[in-house]
């Protein structure tokens, strides 16, 4: 079930949807993540809502900023339980107002969005590592290796011996990838061929880690700021290819 | 080079391992069916199916590989892969040198090979309990064609046989010829190379007119994205599905 929360404040929600209250939606999703609901009884499926409760918020309509909304989606599964925040980038219809911007709102705003969703829930990461120091996030790269681009004192690793949680802050390593690590090593030392066959992005983590001592990355944080610039596969691979002005801009990254 | 050659099946796996560990004579390759392109230079070993060699061998791969592992290795041999029966016998001769479940060895190539292999198979039996489309025939059994790229006809029909509950209904491989035949409570295999000829119920055309319909206005123009689409919903996959034959 999904109680759309649209807005990430209650001073937009007031501009752009004043038949809507902000107590009318969040009253509702508090009594759904109730401690009732979430008891199984028959211990494999609850009875009420067992997939659980999303909501969605539409990105690029007000001047929030992205912090703003990776605190209010931190809150919203910390507090609320919710089992998905999903974000809609804001597209402009015909009906033209001055409430509401008359361009839509860059693809990658959205899948940066949704990349620092997945970092919240899969990574260990707080609402507070993730964005930068302007509150937004980095159009050029994906917040994980942003994160790791302005940390690099904590780098390079030992993949041999770091404990999980750092080693999914590698740029390259995912949560399979480092379960498969960690079930790995325990045979036997992991070199650089080896990590290669567990599908590590070689391409990227190999400025961040070491194996067995030995380092084979780029160790200028310039050169390696240049080397991972818009190497995130994804983010380019979903953009739509068409030339027109959202499309455009969701390329260039420019706003 | 020394090629062993026997049925393409887990029997004929387990007998080509009971015969290389007993000779202590290890292939460079294995090969399945009947033998076509051999050469001179190699040496060719054919290798007859046994049930006692076949039990014996069986045994020994549950009790050091796991039961899971057993079954994992039944599913390799059903990938498309022409290495498959390879990786499958070095995956197996691996557990019985080491005496020890060796999933987790994944950095040894023959572990990741074998996970690899296994992984494609299984994910294309996910993907196809959503992508499968059955036609309601007169007599009320659903018939579903398709063609996957591996064999997973006898994988997919339990999975239906909970989905659809007591509706009896045709699973057929067309490209194999492997026909999953179901009453609604078990099923069976067949293999057969003749085609299906459908007497189509009277409400099929409108529910798929429905379908079509539903799918056209589903899809958001705005965000379309032609290379994600291809990814998702491969096109080798879409002349069976009624919502993409336009």
């Amino acid at each position: 079930m999904s109680f759309n929360l649209e807005l990430p404040t209650e001073t937009s929600l007031k501009l752009l949807a004043p038949q809507k209250n902000k107590n009318s939606i969040l009253a509702p999703m508090k009594m759904l993540s109730a401690d009732k609901y979430f008891e199984a009884p028959n211990k494999r499926r609850r009875d009420f809502l067992p997939a659980g409760q999303t909501t969605q918020l539409i990105v690029g309509a007000s001047p929030e900023n992205d912090a703003h909304i990776i605190k209010l989606t931190e809150k919203l599964y910390s507090a609320y339980k919710m089992k998905r925040v999903y974000y809609s980038s804001y597209i402009p219809t015909n009906f033209e107002t001055s409430l509401l911007p008359s361009v839509a709102a860059p693809k990658i705003r959205e899948h940066r969005l949704y990349q620092a969703d997945w970092l919240l829930r899969f990574y260990g990461f707080t609402a507070d590592e993730i964005t930068g120091d302007d509150g937004n996030l980095s159009l050029e790269y994906d917040p994980k290796c942003a994160w790791a681009l302005r940390h690099l004192e904590l780098f390079p690793v030992e993949i041999n011996s770091a404990p999980l949680e750092v080693i999914l802050r590698v740029p390259g390593i995912g949560v399979k990838t480092a379960s498969r690590i960690l079930l790995a090593r325990k045979n036997a030392k992991l070199g650089f061929d080896d990590l290669k066959r567990l599908r590590v992005v070689m391409k990227r983590a190999m400025h961040f880690i070491t194996c067995d001592g030995k380092f084979i990355g780029s160790k200028r944080e310039t050169s390696i700021m240049e080397l991972l610039k818009g190497q995130d596969s994804e983010g380019v691979e979903q953009l739509s290819f068409f030339n027109t002005g959202a499309a455009l801009s969701a390329l260039t990254g420019e706003l | 080079m020394t090629v062993f050659v026997t049925e393409l099946s887990i029997k004929g796996l387990c007998c080509a391992l009971f015969y290389a560990f007993t000779e202590k004579i290890f292939p460079d390759d294995i090969k399945g069916g009947y033998l076509h392109g051999e050469t001179f230079v190699d040496t060719y070993v054919k290798i007859s199916v046994d049930q006692t060699k076949y039990m014996r061998v069986k045994r020994a791969l549950i009790k050091y590989g796991g039961g899971e592992t057993f079954t994992d290795i039944e599913v390799c041999l059903r990938s498309c892969d022409e290495k498959a029966y390879k990786v499958a016998f070095d995956y197996c001769k691996l557990i019985l040198e080491k005496r020890r479940a060796v999933f987790t060895d994944l950095n040894d190539k023959r572990v990741s090979d074998f996970t690899y292999v296994v992984n494609k198979v299984y994910y294309e039996r996910h993907k196809f309990t959503g992508f499968i489309r059955f036609k309601e025939t007169a007599s009320g059994i659903l018939y579903a064609a398709y063609s996957p790229d591996n064999d997973i006809t006898e994988l997919l029909c339990p999975h239906f046989v909970k989905r659809l509950s007591l509706i009896p209904f045709i699973i057929h491989d067309v490209k194999r010829g492997t026909v999953g035949v179901s009453d609604g409570k078990t099923f069976n295999i067949v293999h057969t190379k003749r085609t299906a000829e459908l007497v189509l119920s009277e409400d099929e055309k409108s529910w798929e007119e429905l379908w079509k319909r539903y799918y056209k206005s589903v899809n958001i123009k705005e965000r379309k994205n032609k290379k994600q689409q291809d990814n998702y919903l491969p096109v080798r996959y879409r002349k069976f599905m009624s919502e993409t034959q336009d």
